[in-house]
């Protein structure tokens, strides 16, 4: 596999999660400031994406999403060790996604055999956070490209 | 060919050790670790904060202190 | 018929598996992780095998039989005194030069070794060829291939370790140090032999070269001898670090020599473990993403453990309404309603917050990256007077304070190993994350993650600072030099882990069933007596303590139950919040606690802060006492840790709480 595609990738991921992260923040700050998110055409974006208000969480999109930019910067620039950026942003983004997953979980045993009263609205959409559909989009990537994250030394 | 000291490596340069000077306990662990005269010496990268630095010697990755390092002697390997 | 015994020790490098080989061959669970130091005594176990007792004994790693640290003097003595029938050298096959350092070492020793070539599966996978035959033609020892984490090869060492102990002849190698060290080799062993009980005792030739290196422990050995004075002298004639650079020289010299014939390298790539450096060490990425890696082993520790906690929590409501309503006659009802289930049972439910807790913690040791950790953090650590390596007892502290004491042994520095044990204890542990989680859960909804989140943080800024406060006062000096191995990020092993989450959790439970049941059973009956009273009203016994000591904490916002319970909590500290179930709980099920601890105007979200605060810091438990005393060697030192501790603790509630007040809250 090139490192073009891998390059290409990166460069959406990074763009990808920079943009969420920042939302994030935004609407963590807004609801922080004054207590609820409002309507604004802020969380609207936020909601079509899935994006819940959350600052630190929005804080670690920004920085997956810059491992992703820093590799693209690197292969950009000529340096061939430059994916290891791109393998380690995929290894972040299934942590996270995998972090998310199990408190899915959670919530889901809570609502579906405990039948507890916080949640009785709790559906499976209710889940589905960005870290978890960019991890789905990095983990199909991986599997992809399994063998081609090596380099001989030059 | 100059002598310069471990710290002034770059990462990725390859270098061999002339002369160990650290003094103190520090001095017999660096030998036990591999920094003896000869040795090939590879600076893999530094931390982020700039100290230590980690070295690729003998087959394995050390890291040791810019301090320590500047008491270590080699030849650059070109 | 009495098996015949074998007494055999695992030795080798730091990291190499020793430990791993030790619990495939005795089945036991001792501690295993990816880094350098993870065993800090010698443990054994015994395993029958074909007629034979094999007692097995696992030695922490050493680099070198000159010791530096506490746990390689455990090593090296175990090996040089004890005296084991056979010393099996484990060698990490795709790091084999340097671990040859050692075994030249061990050939000096004149022991029967056998040598058991570990991960292998590593170095086959890089593409490394292993020459066996000849490496054990060169070595004069057995060698057998292992790959200790998936049981691979344990029969055959064992196999071979009770052939070796019928051929009986020695025949190790040694190597040689060239004319002038050789000559005076001659010269000193020469003199040693008028002594025949040392020279008995232990190997000539071993002994000449090391007092040659200036190795201090056996320089003390043939101290007690009558031919010391002729060993001085001739030692004073020479230049000794000349001939330790030498000796050192000349090992390295012998391994080149044969290091090619036994292995051949074919490609050696830039591997995974090198790509994720990168990247996790790089200059600006490396920091926030341990702080994002923490954050979210931080999140999952909660976030999963709910349900399961609700799932306790309905088994003890189900207990109160069920069971314990009907009991007769009353004072049983309440010592098991107000006492057991109140108090036992509110320490129960946060189980499953110390299992995920101690299932992240064990794959972050597994994985390698507390190396890392520590090789990140170094500079910050010099700058506040600590060491690199001190952060890794620190990151442990995270599940319990006494391992992570223990785990200090491997800091070589004297001051700097003090230091980190005196820091150590304000860690917050897992059994002060109950306090956080009841508390926090309480009084502050949305926002009790951060809180909890914050307790954390404040552990280690005050550990820091204790650290910086005690470098430029009493432990004055500085850190010594930083030499660490960094070893190969690792996929941890599922087994592994899950042992380690079990092993702790259930000491958790088990705590929980003996120590814990027993403070609750006396602060009921506290509560309950004098005759007549109301149940923990203020006329009781508890309560005429919680008056006692409720002048001293009352300017941190404590009322007098709050006083109780962290009166009792000096013991343990989850017994702050089972003595919050006997008193507040009012007899029905952790769920109840919650809510009383609202309904009190006692309490108040600031002094719940206040005592969040308090409780961190306040005292090393008994246990961490113990340990501290035990590595610190001195009552003075203990003493140090619990009065600072308790004077950190006030202050910073103060602070907290009328600060709070101050601000209107
Ligand atoms: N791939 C592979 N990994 C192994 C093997 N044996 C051990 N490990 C791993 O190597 C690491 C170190 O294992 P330990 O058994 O703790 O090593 P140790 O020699 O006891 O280390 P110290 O106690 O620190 O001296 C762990 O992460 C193990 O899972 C092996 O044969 N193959
Ligand atoms: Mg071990």
């Amino acid at each position: 596999m090139s490192n073009r595609g891998k390059m290409l990738f990166a460069l959406f991921m990074g763009c990808g999660y920079i943009l969420i992260g920042t939302i994030q923040i935004i609407t963590g700050i807004l609801q922080v400031v004054s207590g609820d998110t409002g309507s604004s055409y802020m969380t609207a974006v936020a909601g079509a994406l899935f994006i819940p208000p959350d600052i630190v969480a929005g804080m670690i999109l920004m920085l997956i999403g810059c491992v992703f930019i820093y590799g693209v910067s690197e292969i950009h620039s000529g340096v061939r060790e430059g994916i290891a950026y791109v393998y380690v942003g995929i290894l972040l983004s299934l942590i996270f996604a995998g972090i998310y997953m199990l408190a899915a979980t959670g919530d889901f045993l809570e609502a579906h055999l405990l039948n507890s009263e916080d949640y009785i609205n709790w559906s499976v959409i209710d889940a589905l956070r960005p870290e978890i559909y960019m991890g789905v989009l990095s983990l199909l990537t991986y599997l992809k490209w399994k063998g081609s994250f090596e380099l001989k030394k030059s | 060919m100059s002598e310069i000291t471990l710290d002034t490596l770059k990462p990725g340069d390859l270098a061999r050790i002339t002369k160990m000077r650290v003094k103190g306990p520090a001095r017999r662990k660096l030998f036990d670790m591999g920094m003896v005269a000869g040795s090939e010496i590879e600076l893999v990268r530094t931390a982020p904060l700039g100290d230590p630095i980690e070295f690729q010697i003998k087959g394995y990755h050390l890291s040791i202190r810019k301090e320590e390092a500047s008491q270590i002697f080699v030849q650059k390997i070109e | 018929m009495e098996n015949t015994k074998i007494r055999v020790a695992l030795a080798g490098n730091p990291n190499v598996g020793k430990t791993t080989l030790f619990n495939a061959i005795t089945g036991s669970r001792q501690h295993v992780g990816n880094w350098p130091g993870v065993t800090v005594e010698k443990k054994t176990g015994i395993r029958s095998y074909r007629g034979y007792d094999i007692e097995v004994t696992d030695l922490p790693g050493t680099y070198s039989l000159t010791a530096y640290s506490l746990d390689e003097i455990v090593a090296r003595d175990y090996i040089i005194e004890e005296k084991p029938d056979i010393v099996i050298q484990i060698i990490d096959a795709s790091n084999l030069e340097r671990n040859l350092y050692l075994t030249t070492q061990l050939m000096e020793l004149e022991t029967e070794m056998i040598i058991a070539l570990n991960m292998c599966d590593l170095a086959l996978e890089r593409g490394d060829k292993l020459y066996i035959d000849r490496m054990q033609e060169i070595l004069a020892a057995p060698i057998v291939q292992t790959v200790a984490s998936r049981d691979i090869g344990i029969n055959e060492l064992l196999d071979r370790v009770i052939e070796q102990k019928y051929n009986d002849k020695y025949h190790g190698r040694e190597i040689g140090y060239g004319d002038i060290i050789e000559s005076k080799v001659l010269e000193i062993e020469k003199i040693l032999l008028t002594d025949p009980e040392l020279s008995k005792r232990y190997p000539l030739r071993w002994m000449s070269i090391k007092l040659l290196e200036g190795d201090r422990n056996v320089r003390t050995k043939v101290g007690k001898s009558h031919v010391s004075a002729a060993i001085n002298e001739l030692l004073a004639s020479i230049d000794q670090e000349e001939y330790e650079a030498d000796i050192a020289d000349k090992r390295y010299v012998a391994i080149n020599a044969i290091f090619p014939q036994m292995c051949t390298r074919c490609n050696v790539r830039m591997t995974k473990s090198d790509m994720i450096d990168r990247v996790l060490t790089n200059k600006y990425l490396g920091i926030p993403i341990f702080l994002a890696l923490m954050w979210g082993a931080f999140e999952l520790t909660f976030a999963f453990a709910t349900p399961f906690t609700d799932m306790i929590e309905r088994i003890f409501l189900w207990l109160a309404v069920n069971v314990t309503s009907r009991l007769e006659p009353e004072w049983l009802a309440s010592l098991i309603g107000d006492g057991i289930i109140g108090g036992v049972g509110a320490v129960l439910t946060f189980v499953p917050n110390i299992f995920i807790l101690f299932f992240l913690l064990s794959l972050l040791e597994g994985s390698g990256y507390l190396a890392r950790a520590a090789f990140i953090m170094d500079r910050l650590m010099y700058k506040i007077g600590m060491h690199g390596k001190s952060f890794i007892p620190l990151l442990m502290g995270f599940g319990c304070n006494v391992p992570a004491i223990m785990a200090t042994r491997s800091i070589e520095d004297e001051k700097d190993r003090l230091i980190t044990i005196l820091v150590v204890p304000f860690v917050s542990c897992g059994a002060r994350l109950p306090i956080y989680i009841l508390l926090a859960g309480a009084f502050f909804g949305r926002q009790a993650g951060t809180v909890v989140f914050f307790m954390y943080v404040l552990g280690i800024v005050v550990a820091v600072i204790s650290a910086k406060l005690l470098r430029s006062t009493i432990v004055k000096g500085k850190p010594a030099p930083f030499i660490m191995e960094m070893p190969p990020y690792r996929v941890p092993t599922l087994r592994t882990s899950i042992v380690h989450m079990w092993d702790n959790g259930a000491m958790y439970i088990k705590k929980a069933g003996t120590l814990i049941l027993i403070g609750v059973v006396i602060i009921w009956l506290l509560a309950s007596f004098p005759w007549g009273i109301e149940y923990g009203s203020e006329e009781s016994y508890v309560g005429m303590m919680g008056h006692f000591f409720a002048p001293l904490l009352e300017p941190l916002g404590f009322d007098w139950k709050m006083t109780v319970a962290l009166v009792f909590g000096l013991v343990a500290k989850e017994i702050v919040v089972a003595s919050m179930g006997v008193l507040y709980g009012a007899g029905d099920s952790p769920e109840a606690l919650t809510a009383s601890l609202l309904a009190d105007p006692a309490v108040t979200a600031l002094s719940a802060l206040s005592l969040m605060v308090f409780s961190l810091l306040y005292m090393p438990c008994v246990a961490t006492l113990g340990v501290i005393k035990k590595e610190t060697g001195s009552w003075k030192w203990t003493a140090f840790a619990l009065a600072y501790g308790i004077a950190v603790a006030w202050i910073m509630a103060f602070f907290v709480y009328q600060g709070g007040k101050l601000l209107g809250y």
